[in-house]
């Protein structure tokens, strides 16, 4: 019995690490338009990319809840603020400021992970300057 | 062209079809959207947003939502914000629709009912164009569903067909501007799409 026990407990955590691996992935921001930015991040952009349309392109129909027009892929690892690990973040292009690989790029976004401000930060920043500068940005919502 | 704001008029209902460059302009059937006005100016429309069913990553079996102008400013905000829609290049053909009162009543009625229960959503044949279309019939304006294919443009040219002299296009960017005592004005700028030009290479000098 105490076996059987044993390897239930085993099994269980076994399964609640697997949970764990599966939702440590990147910290996944869509766009929206007005909100209150609840936590700020700054990432080292490592890639800008526009998003297929999936599938026929339907997911880039408008009528879609999802839709954004011409909408751009930005991700990267966090440098400092609310977050930890990468920030993958899904954005029109006509909202998202020039922005390459290897620039620091300001995040505001609210308790439900939607992203509503975005700056290019100063270049050069360490991980300390860098949450003193996100510290003090004024996070405006296109609003 | 100079930006024009108007009041809508009481006598009016509208479809904005999203897309749609000129009135004879025919974008590629998902470039569309469809989404209509009220007769106090309030924009709104039908969408499908994702359930976590099968089917949901081609446009099926999702469910439905209409959207109002509250929920627009944030999801869709180059619908309904003029310099937003400048910015987004978002450009539309709305085509005003001269109504009775009962008949603009009954189209407003119809559009509550579908937002207190929008039930389903698919790409094909249950989509924005399909919902304007029935509040469209549930008003009297229309005898009856789209011909052919649930599209935007399709709605937009049966309309145009079966009202002579009861309709007029706008195409450019629109946005809507609350008003104190509720509704909304327009604001538009006209948009006039460049005519293709035929390139045909002038061979007389070849020799």
């Amino acid at each position: 019995m105490e076996l059987r026990l044993a390897r239930l407990a085993f099994t269980l955590m076994l399964i609640g690490g697997t949970t764990m691996a599966q939702t440590s992935g990147p910290l996944t921001l869509t766009w929206q338009w007005g909100g209150v930015a609840a936590h700020r991040a700054i990432i080292t952009v490592e890639t800008v990319k526009k998003e297929g349309g999936g599938f026929l392109g339907i997911n880039q129909s408008p009528s879609i809840a999802g839709y954004l027009p011409d909408p751009r892929i930005v991700s990267g690892p966090v440098l400092a603020g609310d977050a930890a690990g990468e920030i993958r973040l899904r954005m029109p292009a006509y909202e998202l400021p020039p922005v390459n690989p290897g620039d620091l790029f300001a995040i505001g976004y609210t308790a439900d992970d939607m992203a509503i401000c975005v700056a290019a930060a100063p270049a050069g920043l360490d991980a300390a300057a860098a949450a003193s500068w996100l510290a003090a940005w004024k996070c405006s919502p296109k609003d | 062209m100079a930006d024009v704001i108007m009041p809508m008029r009481k006598d009016s209902i509208a479809l904005v079809v999203r897309g749609k460059k000129s009135p004879s302009d025919e974008p590629s059937v998902l470039d569309q959207h469809a989404d209509c006005i009220l007769d106090d100016g309030s924009p709104l429309g039908f969408y499908g947003t994702g359930n976590n069913n099968s089917g949901n990553g081609i446009g099926l079996r999702m469910d439905g939502v209409v959207w109002d102008y509250s929920i627009l400013r944030t999801t869709r905000i180059f619908y309904v914000d003029f310099d937003s829609a400048v910015a987004a290049g978002a450009i539309s053909t709305t085509l005003f629709v001269t109504v009775t009162t009962a008949q603009a009543r009954a189209f407003r009625s119809s559009w509550m009912t579908m937002q207190s229960s929008p039930g389903s959503f698919n790409i094909i044949g249950d989509n924005c164009s399909t919902h304007a279309s029935k509040a469209f019939m549930d008003a009297g304006v229309l005898p009856g569903g789209i011909p052919g294919l649930d599209t935007p443009d399709n709605l937009y040219k049966q309309l145009v067909a079966t009202l002579p002299g009861k309709t007029m296009p706008i195409s450019g960017y629109i946005g809507f501007l609350p008003q104190p005592g509720g509704g909304f004005k327009i604001k538009y700028r006209a948009y006039t799409m460049a005519p293709s030009v035929a390139v045909t290479a002038d061979r007389s000098s070849w020799s």
